[in-house]
């Protein structure tokens, strides 16, 4: 598989020589590790308190004691927004491990065994008919709404996207010479799987969950507007538009400011996917060069 | 089990589905294989060489393949004769590799394009013989010295990538001995390299065999490196051994029009007196193996077919000395 072998041989050299050459990348991936880092060192960033109720500073425009204005309470919304972005990175990132885990095992066990295939491959295409946001919803109801039954409805709710992409690559490496050779040395299969068909499957893997980063905190935005995420004390980008949405006339800013961190960080995550696919596909690399 | 036998095959049969129906990819297959001797399976593509070293292996893909009748008996070092075609899969792990070997055609796809080659190797001798990291680099490394790849102890970081095929072969070569088999099977392993480089790896695999007294099953289609390799000759057409004999025997007096056929096949091995100046090349195609001819299955493409040979197929028969052929009409061959 000369894709893989490419990426073995140009390793994180080529990656970062993509990553430089192409400033709009560069942009992005700056602007995620910004927002991680205020996300991280919120309470240090910021002067103000997240849940300091003052009435007398309610619905202020943004200005420069309060960067991104006031909420209905008082309370900053600066850093309410990076304190979400701290809630929605995290529930995002727990998502990706969630559905990359079980994704990776329930594809390469349908890639590999093609016994179960048949099974696998309906319970993926089963679990993808459901509409995303619906499925975590229900999700969620039945587990009780918490931080961590959220990571848990998204990972389920992603895990057939990975496994597809993990079936999909397993078949094709399942079938290089190297497995039979690994067989015919007397190599149990948990360690072929590991050790021969994981490496190889790996990069499509690492596209797919940077895209799914992406979808989840999308998703993660919607379900806490809907209500249904995280309890709403938590500051999270889809319940700060939420609550905010009763003042856009007064106050439209308590919309924009979330909705702005939402749309940059899935498109940088969505432009830093795509500079990752184009490094690890040889036959795109030119392009991305 | 015959006592100097270190495999013998009896009446394999091993069976494909397709489209729902079955059909028999190896039909009835019954070869022996000596210690230290080489052993040639010859055929056409398709002619079912190369499932027959998968059924030994136990590595025939299921589904839509099985074996589906017959032994295959092999002395395991401890001298106990063990049926490899109804060993438990977890007995089977210890055999490959352990006491069978086996050499792809592929040299260029068989290793792993992620990990060094002394990893590679390693693996092997980690597994079979227990060996901890650094004892089993430092075997790897004299494996490779024993292939005869100049400054082993630098290839052993090297990755797959930076090795030419002939290389790549030697490699293989190396984790296939890596845990002293008895049987080595080598499947078309030359037929990916060039001419130059066929020759360096018959006769780095000849001088290993004296060396270390394994015996080889040797799979091709080229008769060529038969002649230079092989003690004995099988050779197979629609999942069956048409005619066996030592290789002296079988290509100077072939006894089936098959075998005959694949010489007159090969610029070289024409000898004096056959008139013909223009190359031979056998008719027609080997049959779908799920519609075989009645009687005789070479018959149709044969030069010598009379009509009774579409009758009752022939038996592998006795045809004096160590030889057999499928033929009734190989006197006259």
């Amino acid at each position: 598989m000369s894709g893989t072998e490419e990426g073995a041989r140009g390793g994180w050299r080529a990656v970062l020589a993509v990553v430089w050459r192409r400033k709009v990348v560069t942009a992005s991936l700056a602007i995620l590790l910004l927002m991680a880092f205020l996300a991280v060192f919120a309470d240090w960033v910021s002067p103000h308190s997240p849940t300091a109720i003052r009435a007398a500073r309610r619905l202020r425009p943004p200005s420069t004691v309060n960067w991104f204005g006031t909420d209905e309470y008082g309370r900053d919304l600066f850093t309410r927004v990076i304190l979400g972005g701290r809630t929605s990175l995290l529930i995002g990132a727990l998502t990706v491990l969630f559905s990359c885990f079980f994704g990776t095992i329930l594809g390469m066990i349908g890639g590999y065994f093609r016994r179960v295939d048949m099974l696998v491959n309906r319970v993926i295409d089963a679990m993808m008919a459901f509409p995303d946001i619906l499925l975590a919803i229900t999700l969620i109801s039945v587990l009780r709404p918490s931080a961590s039954s959220v990571v848990v409805a998204l990972g389920i709710v992603y895990t057939p996207r990975v496994a597809r992409v993990a079936r999909a690559s397993t078949l094709v490496v399942r079938e290089l010479a190297f497995i039979d050779a690994a067989r015919v040395l007397g190599v149990p299969t948990w360690r072929i799987l590991l050790s021969h068909v994981l490496p190889n499957i790996s990069s499509p893997l690492i596209v797919q969950g940077t895209f799914i980063y992406a979808y989840a905190i999308l998703a993660e935005a919607g379900l806490s507007y809907l209500g249904a995420g995280v309890s709403p004390e938590i500051p999270t980008w889809g319940g700060i538009i939420n609550a905010g949405q009763q003042y856009i006339g007064r106050a439209p800013w308590l919309m924009w400011f979330p909705g702005l961190f939402i749309a940059v960080s899935v498109f940088s995550l969505q432009l830093a996917g795509d500079a990752l696919r184009d490094v690890m596909d040889p036959r795109l690399r030119r392009e991305a060069s | 089990m015959n006592g100097d036998s270190l495999l013998e095959v009896i009446d394999l049969r091993t069976v494909f589905v397709s489209g729902g129906r079955l059909f028999s990819a190896v039909d009835g297959v019954s070869f022996a294989i000596r210690k230290g001797e080489t052993l040639a399976l010859v055929g056409e593509s398709g002619s079912g060489k190369s499932v027959t070293s998968l059924s030994i292996m136990r590595l025939v893909p299921n589904p839509p393949g099985r074996i589906a009748g017959g032994g295959i008996f092999f002395r395991s070092r401890s001298g106990a004769v063990e049926d490899l075609a109804r060993l438990p899969l977890r007995s089977m792990r210890r055999v490959r590799g352990g006491e069978i070997a086996m050499i792809f055609q592929e040299p260029m796809t068989s290793l792993n394009p992620l990990f060094r080659v002394g990893f590679q190797i390693s693996e092997a001798i980690r597994l079979h013989r227990g060996l901890g990291r650094r004892e089993a680099l430092r075997e790897a490394e004299r494996l490779l010295g024993l292939v005869d790849i100049p400054d082993p102890g630098e290839r052993l970081w090297d990755f797959p990538h930076q090795l030419s095929g002939g290389m790549r072969q030697r490699v293989m070569i190396a984790m296939a001995l890596s845990c002293q088999p008895s049987l080595v099977i080598a499947d078309e392993p030359t037929t990916a390299l060039d001419v130059t480089i066929q020759a360096q790896i018959l006769d780095l695999m000849r001088s290993l065999q004296r060396e270390l007294g394994m015996s080889i099953l040797f799979i091709t289609h080229n008769l060529g490196v038969v002649a230079e390799m092989a003690d004995r000759v099988a050779v197979m057409y629609a999942g069956r051994i048409v005619e066996t004999g030592t290789t002296r025997d079988v290509f100077s007096a072939p006894r089936h029009p098959y075998t005959r056929g694949l010489m007159d096949c090969i610029p070289g091995l024409i000898r004096e007196g056959t008139a013909s100046r223009r190359l031979y090349s056998i008719p027609g195609g080997m049959p779908d193996a799920s519609r075989l001819p009645d009687g005789c299955v070479f018959a149709p493409r044969c030069r010598l077919a009379e009509p009774g040979c579409a009758g009752a197929e022939p038996e592998l028969a006795g045809i004096g000395g160590d030889r057999f052929s499928r033929c009734r009409r190989w006197k006259e061959v």
